[in-house]
């Protein structure tokens, strides 16, 4: 007896030493969640009002005809009105406030619609985008009791376990009936009540013996012993299985909520609580989208115990039944619609946190991903593909494509494309695809020379002629021009906007291989290439994302920003854990990248990237650079506007040769994204240390406005021609002459 | 017709010998080339600087958030600051008040290489001479010694 009761009191005591390690150590593994920039709204943003439904939409915001809360709203044609969430941000919250937003191609108005006062700046939460999961794909959002609404919980209770407030674990009507058929030889059965749920599902495996029934019980006992009703609910509700999105198993009514309905769980209305109430009983065997009957016969069911109970009224019962199941489509129920991106945010992640942590301590991570820019940057990219394929007769599907979008101001990736079907989880070759960059190389040699400022100017003339070199390992350099053609001499500017491989390589070598490698490295460049010849041509092979670098730095005018993908990381009780700050670096001057910025828009008005303003409107400046490689294997293209700049490579993964070029690949999946974008003008203002004067070309002189074959171009200070064109001293004359009007008016001119 | 402008002439010859001695110097002037040979263009588009001024609904928005960036940061919550001034920042990159901030931000959490380098940026923006450019100065150099 004695033995008996020793053995009793042991597994009792570990057993409740099982119960209260769990209990009071991390109940679950939560996955990392992923987060997009929030929206920033003030008169004039870039945004249409496309773009501002779509965002809505994602957001979970519903439309209506008569708004009553948060995470609703109405539109009548450019007019919105809309009911925001309140949103607690590090630099302080945004509260929920009912706004009027006037959109068509930009912001025109914003305003608090209650009172029409106008709004300076608002910005919405920001969209989840995606998380890094446990090894099981376990995702949940943890929730307190008192942040779910009464309604919800009361249902719960009143259907899984009525007396969930009156028991001790235990319903003893249940476990009896289940005792009985156990041992009656029937199939194992359980009458559980909420706890034992709970127990089953934290403790147990799913085997039915009635040893595990019986552990089931005791356990169950033990929990309510050492915790509060309230506790034990919270558990249950964050723990409940609801559904699954792939290998992703949804946890507990918080996420089911986002799940099933795309929005918060506070915005439930009762028909959307007690469909998820129903989901409970069985997530695969009612799966509202794969048997939606079923699942509605359950939802109603759950309404009928509902109203039977006094949760609601038989009224309320009544309308909610009437309603359809209205869950999101699946597909935007599916997490990690953008694996490039994300798969850049953990690599970045990865310097800070170990792998175990990011898929298990419930990091929020708040990104400057724009799912707008993506949205624009997809379409374009399957568009401009297909097309392609169909104009050049190429095999279908046997381009790829991988691009990115960076916001010049910060350094911050708003975009990434890693293959050419959006979603697509496998080879990221924005990331990991090297290829040759061919011209796109060019700006670097040329940045070169304008930073010799005393021996380089635009306009200073650079050799075309042909060239032959031996290089160090015995073999013959011949490069040639596309058109096979030497163009002789021709100004630096006009060099690089024609992109003249004999012009680049003669420049290049003239400055020497290693000066331009040592720009390339200011730039951003972080591998070390050898210094070939070739090199200057581009038999450099970049990474999109490298090639991204190079440029952002260049669309800085010279400040180098190591690009990122994060902002802020969060823990899972919402504190700040870290912030990815802005960085900076002067590497070139700005007087000399204003020169660069120059040249760079002649290729974009006259030179290889002027297709681009077949979609561009001709007021934007743009600058930016085409490249193409031997047998056209690589198109790329890198450019940048005001606020934006854009990486775009086509190519063939088995780097075929392919019927088209820069210009004719690349360019047009940029442009297309950066008209859809709404890119801003160049911001092309003259720096300190920069003059401007008109030249007449070839001959280098100070010429005048209106003068033949005069160029206004931008000269590091002191370092334009002192001679003067007849014409330029005609003009002067004219100037200084203020009676030459007069004589003009008398001549009748 | 020409007797009028024969008129204007004479008019305007009187008052200018009454007032030749507020005239531009005496310098006889020979007819210029390029009124008499209209002028011809290079058929090129010609690629000149354009203002980098925000729009009003930017500079709103941009004031607002510098505004909201010094309240932060007199209350030394330097990353609520940062996060503000960054913001200001992107919506317009040319502000150096926006850098003014991230850098003392910096500064203030003594990551001195950092604030040095974002204060030389804004100041690249500053115009020469203005407060925030002596402000933004004095940064850097204060930053460096550290």
């Amino acid at each position: 007896m004695l033995l008996t009761l020793s053995v009793f009191v042991t597994i009792l005591l570990l057993l409740d030493s099982q119960v209260r390690t769990t209990f009071e150590g991390r109940k679950w593994a939560l996955p990392a969640h992923v987060y997009a920039r929030s929206l920033e709204l003030y008169v004039g943003a870039p945004i249409t009002a496309q773009g501002l439904q779509e965002e809505l939409e994602q957001l979970g915001y519903r439309a209506v005809e008569q708004i009553s809360g948060s995470g609703q709203y109405r539109r009548r044609a450019s007019h919105f009105e809309l009911y925001s969430r309140s949103f607690t941000f590090t630099d302080g919250v945004e509260p929920a406030r009912l706004l009027s937003v006037v959109a068509d191609q930009r912001i025109e108005a914003l305003a608090q619609a209650d009172s029409d006062q106008p709004l300076h700046l608002l910005r919405l939460e920001p969209i989840r985008i995606g998380g890094i999961y446990p090894a099981h794909y376990e995702d949940r959002e943890l929730l307190r009791l008192e942040e779910l609404p009464a309604l919800l919980v009361e249902a719960v209770v009143a259907v899984e376990d009525r007396q969930f407030f009156n028991h001790f674990g235990l319903s003893v009507s249940g476990t009896l009936r289940a005792l009985k058929t156990n041992l009656s030889g029937g199939r194992i059965q359980g009458g559980s009540t909420i706890t034992q749920q709970l127990v089953k599902n934290f403790y147990l495996s799913s085997e039915r013996t009635l040893e595990r029934k019986l552990r089931e019980a005791v356990m169950a006992l033990l929990l309510e012993w050492r915790y509060s009703k309230k506790q034990i609910l919270e558990a249950y509700i964050n723990e409940i299985y609801l559904g699954q999105a792939g290998k992703r198993a949804i946890h507990g009514y918080g996420l089911a909520a986002r799940h099933y309905f795309a929005k918060p769980v506070s915005e439930l209305a009762l028909e959307e609580m007690a469909l998820l109430v129903a989901v409970g009983k069985g997530a695969s065997w009612y799966n509202p989208w794969k048997q939606p009957q079923r699942a509605l016969e359950r939802r109603n069911l759950v309404l009928s115990i509902l109203s039977r109970e006094g949760v609601v009224i038989e009224a309320a019962a009544t309308h909610a039944k009437q309603q359809p199941l209205a869950v999101v489509p699946p597909e935007r129920s599916s997490y990690n619609r953008y694996p490039a991106f994300l798969e850049w945010v953990k690599q970045q992640l990865q310097q800070d946190y170990r792998d175990s942590d990011l898929r298990a301590e419930g990091l929020r991570i708040f990104t400057s991903f724009d799912p707008l820019v993506q949205g624009q940057l997809e379409r374009a990219t399957a568009q401009r593909l297909q097309q392609l394929e169909q104009s050049y007769k190429i095999d279908a599907n046997t381009l790829q494509s991988a691009a990115t979008v960076v916001r010049i101001a910060s350094g911050e990736v708003v975009a990434l494309l890693g293959d050419r079907q959006p979603g697509y989880a496998g080879f990221n070759r924005a990331l990991d695809a090297r290829r040759q960059i061919g011209s796109t190389i060019k700006p670097a040699i040329y940045l070169t020379a304008l930073e010799d400022s005393q021996n380089y100017t635009l306009a200073a003339p650079v050799s075309d002629r042909p060239i032959t070199l031996m290089t160090d390992s015995g073999e013959l350099w011949q490069p040639q021009n596309f058109d096979k053609k030497s163009h002789g001499e021709l100004p630096l500017f006009s060099a690089l906007a024609r992109s003249y491989n004999l012009a680049a390589a003669n420049l290049g070598l003239e400055l020497g291989v290693d000066k331009v490698l040592d720009t390339l490295r200011r730039l951003g460049l972080e591998r070390e290439p050898e210094a070939h010849p070739a090199l200057l041509l581009g038999s450099l092979a970049l990474t999109p994302m490298e090639v991204a670098q190079l440029y952002q730095t260049i669309a800085a005018e010279g400040f180098f920003t190591p690009l990122r993908a994060i902002r802020e990381v969060y823990d899972a009780d919402q504190q700040p854990l870290r912030r990815y700050d802005y960085s900076a670096q002067q590497r070139f001057g700005r007087d000399v990248m204003h020169l660069l910025h120059y040249a760079l828009q002649g290729v974009m008005r006259e030179g290889t990237g002027r297709r681009a303003y077949r979609w561009l409107d001709r007021q934007i400046a743009s600058a930016g650079k085409t490249g193409t490689t031997n047998d056209n294997r690589d198109s790329w293209f890198a450019g940048f506007g005001g606020d934006f700049m854009g990486v775009v490579w086509v190519g063939r993964d088995d780097n075929g040769a392919m019927p088209i070029t820069g210009s004719t690949g690349a360019l047009p999946i940029w442009a297309e994204t950066m008209q859809a974008i709404g890119l801003q003008p160049l911001a092309f203002g003259v720096p300190p240390g920069v003059d401007y004067r008109w030249v007449e070309l070839p001959a280098q002189q100070l010429s005048a406005e209106g003068c033949a074959d005069s160029y206004f171009l931008p000269y590091i200070s002191g370092t334009a021609p002192e001679s003067v064109t007849a014409c330029g001293r005609a003009a002067e004359r004219q100037r200084s002459d203020w009676l030459a009007p007069l004589r003009d008016w008398w001549r009748g001119r | 017709m020409q007797n009028s402008k024969l008129l204007t002439v004479v008019i305007l010859s009187a008052l200018l010998s009454a007032c030749s001695a507020l005239g531009p110097p005496a310098e006889r002037v020979e007819e210029p080339a390029v009124s008499a040979d209209p002028p011809t263009t290079t058929g090129a588009e010609t690629i000149a600087p354009i203002s980098t001024a925000p729009s009003l609904g930017v500079e709103r928005a941009v004031s607002e958030l510098l505004r909201r960036s010094w309240e932060l940061l007199q209350a030394q919550q330097w990353r609520g600051a940062l996060s503000s001034a960054e913001r200001a920042q992107r919506l317009d990159r040319f502000e150096p008040e926006a850098y003014l901030i991230i850098a003392t931000a910096h500064y203030r959490l003594a990551q001195h290489q950092l604030a040095a380098n974002i204060a030389a940026q804004g100041l690249s923006y500053a115009t020469v001479g203005s407060d925030l450019a002596e402000q933004l100065d004095q940064l850097v150099r204060l930053a460096n010694t550290r």
